[in-house]
């Protein structure tokens, strides 16, 4: 019963991800593909910088793949923005995509876009009942005491890319640049920058 | 006895000139201290003013949700997530936008709004927690607020030199016309890129999932080809792909390890309509 049932997973596996729309995307670097998605999955193999890959589903930091192997990938080590169709059936999708950079239009549109604003009367009147919506600080602080386990946690460096459009390079360096946080700042980007050197996590 | 009492009035001299000194000093902490305290409230007042005249035009576009639970759940999320911040003691307010665009906004001061269509779309509070923080993160760095005070100054410069704009509905026109350009041009795509990193560690410093805005992002990039509702969101915000390529290259560690689901607190209201 146990192998028919292992069988059964297999096959129901096999036909979702071959029914699953697939993404094409680049190994950006060395990654290991786990059984699961979580740190503590077992590995089931290595790809290595500039693969192509095809994700199936994406789940938080983690990607499952389905070529050149099935598993989970931490989307760090994977770069989506340099996506491909990875078949012919799928090429309705990068289509669609192309053409989203620009989805302004005039016509049709229900709901809030730029030409509703530019014309906007400010109301103060729903100004004042939105400000009334304020929840006492105090209140929350006792709510999140006995639901929320809080975590001690710094702001992160922006990452030392080349992948970052480079009109917006100088913005990044400018910012990270300006400790607001009496030189701690600086010293986790060179603690991150060890850390992207050895490439352990 | 001379001698004894001169010496003993040259240490009594030397203690005063310390004395004073030090006196010297503390004062000049306290006055600069001071200055930089009356300073401060004034800056902020017009910081939250600005955000107030900002929060009415979107208003003036659309309503709020008439839903007094939902926007009461929201607050309470969000207080509990700007509780979280450098700046918690700025008056937070959180409102849902009653519109199909999938969008979130913020002003200056600590008014942050949501549309319905984007509230929809989330499953759990990590994901509103998610796209909270990006726009608390905003405020929390005065993102908007230096444009606009950068732009006033500009504005004024202008005024002074142009005799004709001199007078107050003029000004007060171009302050709408400045903010509204705000509103839809946006900011640069690094301030986006920022606000999306510092809102997942305020998520996950408030204990939800850390991973909660990547997961937002993929449902955004999944959608963004499909509808109009995106429009607004897209010509704002670089793409969700970038986003999502930016933000999960600088995950550290401990922000991997909070990417665990939120326990019992959060409790996500679902919309039945």
């Amino acid at each position: 019963m146990k192998i028919i049932g292992a069988f059964l997973v297999i096959v129901l596996n096999m036909i979702t991800v071959s029914s699953a729309f697939a993404e094409g995307a680049v190994v950006r670097s060395a990654a290991q593909v786990l059984d699961q998605p979580s740190i503590k999955g077992v590995e089931l193999g290595q790809l290595s910088s500039g693969q192509s890959v095809a994700v199936i589903e994406r789940k938080g930091i983690w990607l499952k793949i389905s070529e050149p192997m099935l598993g989970w990938v931490k989307i760090r080590h994977v770069s989506l923005g340099q996506a491909q169709p990875v078949a012919s059936t799928l090429s309705g999708l990068k289509s669609g995509r192309e053409g989203a950079g620009n989805a302004v239009s005039s016509t049709g549109v229900r709901g809030l876009d730029a030409e509703m604003i530019k014309l906007a009367e400010p109301d103060y009147g729903a100004l004042e009942s939105f400000v009334a919506l304020e929840f006492p600080a105090e209140e929350a602080k006792k709510f999140a005491s006995s639901a929320f386990e809080l975590r001690s946690l710094s702001y992160m460096p922006a990452p030392q890319t080349n992948t970052v459009d480079s009109s917006n390079i100088g913005d990044i360096k400018e910012r990270s640049a300006q400790p607001r946080d009496g030189g701690h700042r600086e010293k986790r980007v060179n603690k991150r920058k060890k850390v992207v050197e050895d490439d352990d996590w | 006895m001379m001698t004894g009492s001169r010496r003993f009035s040259l240490e009594q001299m030397h203690r005063v000139k310390d004395v004073r000194l030090i006196c010297a000093v503390v004062a000049s902490i306290i006055l600069q201290f001071g200055v930089m305290t009356v300073q401060a409230a004034p800056d902020e007042a017009d910081e939250i003013k600005s955000g107030n005249e900002i929060a009415a035009l979107y208003l003036g576009s659309v309503d709020l949700v008439s839903d007094r639970k939902l926007q009461h759940y929201v607050n309470r999320v969000g207080r509990h997530l700007a509780n979280q911040t450098e700046r918690a003691h700025l008056p937070w307010v959180f409102g849902v936008l009653d519109t199909d665009s999938v969008n979130a906004f913020c002003a200056p001061g600590g008014r942050v709004l949501i549309t319905r269509g984007l509230y929809q779309l989330l499953e759990n509070e990590d994901e509103l927690a998610g796209v909270l923080g990006h726009e608390i993160a905003h405020v929390v760095r005065q993102h908007h607020w230096k444009v606009i005070q950068k732009q006033k100054a500009a504005a004024a410069l202008i005024s002074r030199m142009q005799s004709n704009m001199k007078n107050a509905s003029d000004q007060f026109t171009q302050m709408n016309g400045l903010f509204t350009d705000l509103m839809t041009k946006g900011l640069d795509k690094g301030s986006e890129f920022e606000a999306d990193r510092d809102g997942v560690v305020i998520a996950a410093r408030a204990g939800y999932d850390s991973s909660g805005l990547i997961t937002v992002l993929t449902k955004l990039s999944d959608r963004r080809s499909e509808d109009e509702k995106m429009s607004l969101l897209f010509q704002t915000h670089p793409t969700p792909d970038m986003r999502i390529d930016q933000l999960s290259l600088a995950f550290s560690p401990e922000l991997e390890a909070a990417a665990v689901p939120a326990g019992k607190g959060a409790q996500f209201m679902v919309l039945d309509y």
